[in-house]
């Protein structure tokens, strides 16, 4: 087992984010907004089994659907942000983020 | 454990140490960059003509304006700022200002620079302009400084041309160094150790060129154009006020602000708070944040929590322990930048919920800026500070030094919105006291009521000043504000100006010499500002001698209908034409108003606004009436001669007039006092008295004059009112005695 952390970082403006990890619903948030002063909006943290790990985010009011397989033993933190052209941005890496 | 005791210095030696800070160039020269003040005593505002001048150098008189021929500009403005900066440290070649002409209009201006002949002349474009821009047409500056033999004398004369104006010229005086002042106060959880200051050469990892220097947060606000005051604060904070987790929430935070800040009000301030904790409830994930964004004000309060990441140093790291300083002192230094509303360096060209951006501006994804992330840089954290000079990007400095400062301003908002008063030129020491007020118990009025309200000014100084006589009345030395509970404030607009003559009078220290007038504020050019049920705060700016003599904020009630004939009859009176025939005591031409004025007095007659109404409708049938009468169909014409217009004489209708009035001010006359207020209740009540003594009812007048006189006695209206009105009344008696003796 490994931990899996995602964090949604910037361009959240009250967003519905749906996440699922290997088909299993984990996050589902109605509204998501992402703090200027800092560049975060929300994280969730999971245990997975398998490496790699299939990731399904959806933000259905923006028809928005993006997956990701994520080596979560080498890189086991996922950034996600919505640029400003409206797609999903992502980043894995093997340390935690810090926000200011 | 004891705060760092560097943190605690003295404004003065503050701004002592930012004129330090500044390179000395050899030979050594005064610097020029700095603020620059130019404020003149104005006379009531008018417009002004002006013609240009030619080119002289940083002395002589403080404003230059010509008389002759030209356009007229409307721009005689109480007080101008100009922040140049051209030299000293990280010169941006920028010059901007700030004219300010009483509260509701100011304009701001930027221009680049560039240096033209002779020493210390810079010349460049405007590029940008805010606020009451119509107000400042130039598109050019020309700017000298003169170094003086001392700071306090430097000058710089600046020449606005262009934009289809005549070029006009403004001397300025050196104020200071730094471009504004900022105060802030550094407090601590219990059990924490603030850091504020770093060897710059402590850790290896730096630009080779990096003085090495103990720095301070203050030093780094100094450079980027501030004068830093640092107050002494609380200190340490109980952990208390984190809850049981000891780790802490913005609310707490905010809650901790305003329990411990020294400085903490609701209104924007150059000033913050920063708070050093251990962790917030976001965890180690969150280095420190600009928490105020909670309330009216925001961007007050700022905090660094110490064992958050910023306190792990990456692995194989050749000095650990000097990184997590410099990143503790980094991160307290990006947090405060916060404060001043200073964006990630990512996020500079972000727009998101309708906030962006104070010009285009582009991301600074690379920036080596205290702005940016040092992780998120190629590289990541170890380029970032092998080229880091701690400091702000030339775009943070425009900002910091040239925005316009409700942009920068800790606490600010929308010009005009929660603080309509916050940009006054307040005196310390203010020679003149005005008081807004109601003529009742409590500032409640009824649904309909026009809200017609009493100022009071008096000399609280001990010499006599000499005043308009108008200055109560004038609607271009006053500015007067409304702002309904959860409403953006508006600025009441008068129907009319008048031209008056300029004529002053002498206004003796003492409540007993106080100058009082009515002030009718329910409608104006900009609708009813006082119509619908809620709470309201008015408040009033008398402008003198180029200072801002501000009221106090009179809160007030309107209550909701209480009767569906009110709401009914609310669509017709809140019209411009009752506005105006309440404004102006009636009228003949604007019978529509008329007819709503009629069914309100009518159908609402135990009602405050009734007594209004009867009121106008009766002033304009006293009299015989003059109007003017075009012929219908006539849409346009070369004159109203030739469409056959003609001035007729309408008879007036004494009867109904005097019936309106007597209801009005006799038989209801507590509540006509009540309402009108006693100034205007007395003004209708002499006129009144005055005709009924002209139509030869003497008696009446007598009669009518005394009780009015014993009702504003009852609402303690002052001796000298009610000696007038029972003067008045000997002399309506006077005149009727031989004619009763006659009879």
């Amino acid at each position: 087992m490994a931990l899996l952390n995602i964090t949604l970082e910037e361009g959240f403006s009250g967003e519905a984010v749906d996440i699922r990890v290997d088909g299993r619903e984990l996050y589902h948030k109605p509204s998501v907004t992402t703090r200027l002063q800092t560049g975060y909006a929300d994280s969730v943290e999971t245990e997975v089994a398998n490496t790699p790990t299939r990731i399904d985010i959806a933000l259905p009011r923006k028809g928005l659907v993006k997956s990701i397989l994520v080596d979560v033993e080498k890189a086991p933190y996922l950034r996600l942000s919505l640029s400003e052209t409206g797609d999903l941005e992502y980043r894995s890496q093997d340390s935690p983020h810090g926000y200011m | 454990m004891a705060k760092q005791t560097s943190l605690r210095e003295q404004p003065r030696a503050a701004e002592m140490e930012f004129v330090e800070s500044f390179r000395i160039e050899f030979p050594a020269t005064r610097q020029a960059s700095g603020l620059y003040e130019h404020s003149v005593r104005t006379e009531p505002s008018r417009t002004i003509p002006i013609r240009p001048q030619p080119q002289s150098e940083a002395s002589g008189a403080e404003e230059r304006n010509g008389t002759a021929s030209a356009t007229p500009i409307h721009l005689l403005f109480n007080r101008e700022e100009l922040r140049l900066d051209v030299d000293g440290r990280y010169p941006q070649m920028v010059a901007s200002g700030t004219l300010y002409r009483r509260l509701e209009a100011r304009v701001h201006w930027i221009a680049n620079l560039t240096t033209a002949h002779g020493p210390r002349h810079w010349i460049g474009n405007i590029w940008y302009k805010d606020g009451d821009v119509a107000s400042l047409p130039y598109t050019e500056v020309d700017i000298k400084t003169a170094p003086g033999s001392s700071p306090n004398t430097q000058s710089a004369v600046v020449q606005f041309s262009g934009g289809g104006a005549n070029q006009r010229t403004t001397v300025y005086r050196f104020r200071s160094p730094s471009f504004h002042q900022v105060d802030i106060e550094f407090d601590y959880a219990e059990g924490t150790t603030p850091v504020v200051n770093i060897n710059t050469g402590a850790h290896p990892n730096r630009p080779a060129t990096l003085p090495v220097e103990t720095l301070t947060a203050q030093k780094v606000f100094q450079r980027a154009g501030f004068t830093v005051s640092t107050s002494t604060g609380s200190g340490s904070v109980p952990l208390v006020g984190a809850g049981p987790n000891a780790k802490w929430s913005d609310q707490e935070m905010h809650d901790a602000m305003q329990t411990y800040w020294s400085h903490f009000a609701n209104q924007a301030q150059w000033a913050f708070w920063t708070f050093f904790a251990s962790l917030s409830e976001q965890g180690t994930s969150l280095g420190g944040i600009m928490f105020d964004d909670i309330g009216p004000q925001h961007r007050q309060g700022t905090a660094i929590f110490e064992d958050a990441f910023i306190s792990q140093p990456p692995a194989g790291d050749p000095d650990p322990v000097d990184w997590v300083s410099r990143m503790r002192f980094w991160t307290a230094c990006h947090e405060m930048g916060h404060t001043f509303n200073l964006a990630h360096s990512w996020q500079k060209g972000l727009t998101s919920g309708g906030k962006g951006p104070w010009i285009p501006l582009a991301n600074e994804p690379e920036a080596r800026s205290f702005m940016n992330y040092p992780y998120n840089v190629n590289g990541g954290q170890t380029a970032f500070f092998a080229d880091f000079e701690f400091r702000f990007t030339d775009s943070e400095l425009l900002f910091l030094r040239h925005a316009p400062g409700r942009f920068v301003e800790m606490g600010n908002a929308e010009w005009f919105d929660h603080h309509g008063f916050r940009q006054a030129e307040v005196s310390a020491e203010p020679p003149l006291r005005l008081e807004l007020r109601a003529n009742r118990d409590k500032p409640a009025f009824e649904f309909l009521e026009p809200v017609t309200l009493e100022l009071k000014l008096t000399n609280i100084s001990q010499q006599p000043l000499v005043v308009p006589v108008n200055i109560l009345t004038t609607p271009e030395q006053m500015t007067i504000v409304i702002k309904q509970e959860g409403k953006p404030a508006r600025q009441f607009a008068p129907y009319a100006h008048y031209c008056r003559q300029l004529l002053s009078r002498p206004l003796l220290p003492g409540n007993e010499n106080s100058m009082y007038e009515s002030l009718f504020v329910a409608a104006g050019v900009n609708g009813w500002h006082l119509a619908e049920p809620g709470n309201y705060i008015v408040q009033v700016a008398l402008e003198f001698n180029g200072e801002d003599v501000v009221s106090n904020p009179l809160f007030l009630r309107i209550a909701p209908p209480e009767a569906k004939a009110e709401e009914f009859l609310a669509q017709d009176f809140f019209s411009d034409d009752v506005g105006r025939l309440l404004t102006f005591d009636g009228s003949r031409y604007l019978e529509v108003g008329n007819n709503t004025l009629r069914e309100v007095a009518d159908r609402l007659k135990d009602r405050k606004v009734a007594v209004h109404a009867r009121v106008a409708l009766a002033n304009s049938l006293m009299r015989s009436y003059k109007q003017l009468e075009v012929a219908e169909g006539i849409r346009t014409t070369t004159s109203l001669a030739h469409a056959g217009a003609k001035i007729v004489q309408r008879r007036p209708d004494p009867k109904v007039a005097s019936d309106q009035l007597t209801t009005a001010l006799v038989t209801k006359r507590t509540t006509a006092a009540e309402s009108l207020g006693h100034i205007d209740y007395k003004y209708y009540v002499d006129r009144f008295t005055d005709w009924l003594a002209e139509q030869g009812e003497g008696h009446n007048a007598v009669n009518i004059q005394r009780e009015a006189t014993a009702t504003l006695a009852q609402r303690g209206v002052i001796e000298r009112v009610l000696r007038e009105g029972k003067e008045r009344a000997d002399r309506y008696e006077g005149k009727a005695r031989p004619m009763k003796a006659a009879g």
